[in-house]
């Protein structure tokens, strides 16, 4: 994360289009490795292979569009998650997978209903010097988180990451994925109970001690 | 901007899952990382510009070498370079010329000194502009040139002698539009009026198919210039000037005080008799004789004017005579072919 007094990413890419390529390495090294995740978990495991090409890509469109960038509306990050999410789409459609940008296209249309059930056996996310025991069960809970991200279609899985693990506000996710607001908080919404009906089910609670 | 009630919380137990995940430390290799960052780089590179040169003069060189302006530099250059080369040559060197028939090129006269320019001693007129003069000095070479048979030394002296023509039909605009005019009785200009100095090789009195031959260039001159004026298709001049060429001008003005003699008594002159004196005048190249005539096998034609002997014309096997009265001989050299073809056309315009 950039320090307060560090340049901002817009200024960073005005002076990379200005000509300064020191500009553009303090950006690559802000995001590099949150977009490198962000597009190796939106493939999937099945092209997993295709990270290094869309991820390269992506940044090659940033250095292709320097001259026309200005940043109006979106910031520069949420314009770099939108070019990878659009190479994403391409990637997949290449690879002969169908690509539904609608959120709801498996859904059966019942509203969703949280449970918080299967959580409350689960140890507590926030502490910060876990146990061999507790690390060992978040290790599994990636691992399974991984495999219910795949089973989400694109759109809310693309929300997801961008809302959790890139840390973009709402409308910043709005904005990354050129939807409104409530569609996006929609998207969201069906992501999370799906991830949390997928955890629950094949994530066993610790036996032992740690749920709160 | 979200508000917080509007923001949905994060699940941290989710997160906590992400940041446990198995590719959370996944982060492109460093090969990726430096092509990218050398592509940026050379992205850069390639569209930064070198700082302009401070100094009035590179800042020139500079804009000089711009590919669109050295472009248009050279293409100026390379103009004025053509403009200059040709800039006192004739432009009708390239057009189509006439090629006059073979019986009538017979032989090669030598050439003569050419005598001075008249358009020099002839101012131009005021009144006329200088394009125009320019054109009318083309078209009356041209014109010289088409008419005389191909030898390049009589075709410059045709040339400056329709110049000097040239130069009297801008003092005299009614004797140009008698020499343009087609008609038979085209006029031939008094020799005493020629501002242009006699050729040092002629005789002091000038011979009147001499002044003829003169005039008859000059008159062909005289035409080419109302061709240049009233046919800007060079095409359609070169067409008038081969028919031209085809029907003999009449050399003689004022026929009527003209009258010839070859076997029987005077005879007042005809066109037929016009006509074969501008054959002859086509054809043959007269230098001073250095021989006497012959006194028989010729045919003789005696040209009388207002009923005084101006000249007598003998047209031998190999040699045409001409005898000014009170002036020197001069004499022509043949082909036996052509000089049996002007016998008989000579006879047949004379019965």
């Amino acid at each position: 994360m950039p320090t307060p007094d560090a340049p901002t990413d817009d200024a960073l890419m005005a002076a990379y289009a200005g000509g300064s390529a020191a500009a553009f390495e303090q950006l690559y090294a802000r995001h590099q490795a949150g977009l490198y995740r962000f597009v190796r978990r939106l493939l999937g495991s099945a092209l997993n292979a295709q990270t290094d090409e869309v991820f390269q890509d992506t940044w090659l469109r940033v250095v292709q569009a320097r001259a026309r960038w200005q940043p109006q509306g979106a910031s520069f990050r949420t314009w770099l998650y939108t070019l990878a999410h659009h190479r994403v789409i391409d990637m997949l459609r290449r690879s002969g997978r169908e690509v539904s940008l609608d959120a709801h296209a498996d859904d059966d249309g019942a509203p969703w209903e949280p449970d918080s059930a299967a959580w409350q056996h689960w140890p507590a996310p926030a502490s910060s010097a876990p146990q061999s025991e507790e690390l060992a069960f978040w290790r599994r809970a990636g691992e399974q988180l991984l495999a219910c991200l795949e089973q989400l279609p694109l759109p809310q899985r693309s929300a997801f990451l961008l809302h959790h693990d890139d840390g973009l506000a709402l409308d910043e996710v709005a904005n990354a994925l050129e939807v409104g607001f409530e569609t996006a908080k929609t998207r969201l919404r069906y992501a999370m109970s799906k991830l949390r009906t997928c955890m629950g089910a094949h994530l066993a609670p610790l036996t032992s001690g740690g749920a709160r | 901007m979200t508000t917080p009630r509007d923001e949905p919380p994060r699940d941290a137990w989710l997160r906590e899952a992400l940041r446990h995940a198995p590719d959370a430390d996944a982060a492109p290799s460093a090969e990726l990382s430096a092509a990218i960052l050398r592509q940026a780089r050379d992205a850069v590179k390639a569209t930064v510009r070198p700082r302009a040169p401070s100094h009035p003069l590179l800042q020139l060189w500079s804009w000089l070498a711009r590919p669109p302006v050295a472009a248009g530099f050279a293409t100026v250059m390379v103009a004025t370079l053509v403009g200059v080369m040709w800039w006192d040559r004739p432009l009708d060197a390239s057009l189509p010329r006439y090629q006059p028939p073979a019986a009538t090129v017979a032989q090669s006269p030598p050439p003569t000194p050419a005598p001075a320019p008249a358009s020099i001693a002839a101012p131009p007129t005021a009144a006329a502009p200088p394009r125009a003069q320019e054109a009318e000095a083309k078209a009356a070479t041209r014109a010289a040139k088409e008419a005389a048979p191909a030898v390049a030394a009589r075709r410059e002296d045709a040339r400056e002698r329709a110049s000097t023509e040239r130069a009297r039909a801008t003092v005299d605009s009614d004797s140009r539009a008698r020499n343009a005019a087609p008609a038979p009785a085209a006029a031939l200009p008094p020799p005493a009026a020629s501002p242009a100095p006699a050729p040092a090789n002629e005789s002091p009195a000038r011979p009147a198919l001499a002044d003829a031959r003169d005039a008859a260039a000059a008159q062909r001159g005289a035409a080419a210039q109302g061709l240049a004026k009233s046919a800007p298709a060079p095409a359609a001049a070169l067409a008038q000037r081969r028919q031209e060429v085809a029907t003999p001008t009449p050399l003689i003005d004022q026929p009527e005080r003209w009258t010839w003699q070859r076997t029987g008594a005077e005879q007042a002159m005809t066109p037929a008799v016009q006509r074969w004196l501008a054959q002859l005048d086509r054809t043959v190249r007269w230098q001073p004789a250095d021989a006497a005539p012959p006194a028989t096998g010729v045919v003789v034609l005696r040209l009388w004017r207002d009923g005084a002997l101006h000249a007598t014309l003998q047209l031998g096997s190999d040699t045409a005579w001409l005898m000014p009265a009170g002036g020197a001989p001069l004499m022509a050299p043949l082909s036996p072919a052509t000089s049996a073809a002007l016998q008989a056309a000579l006879i047949d315009a004379t019965p």
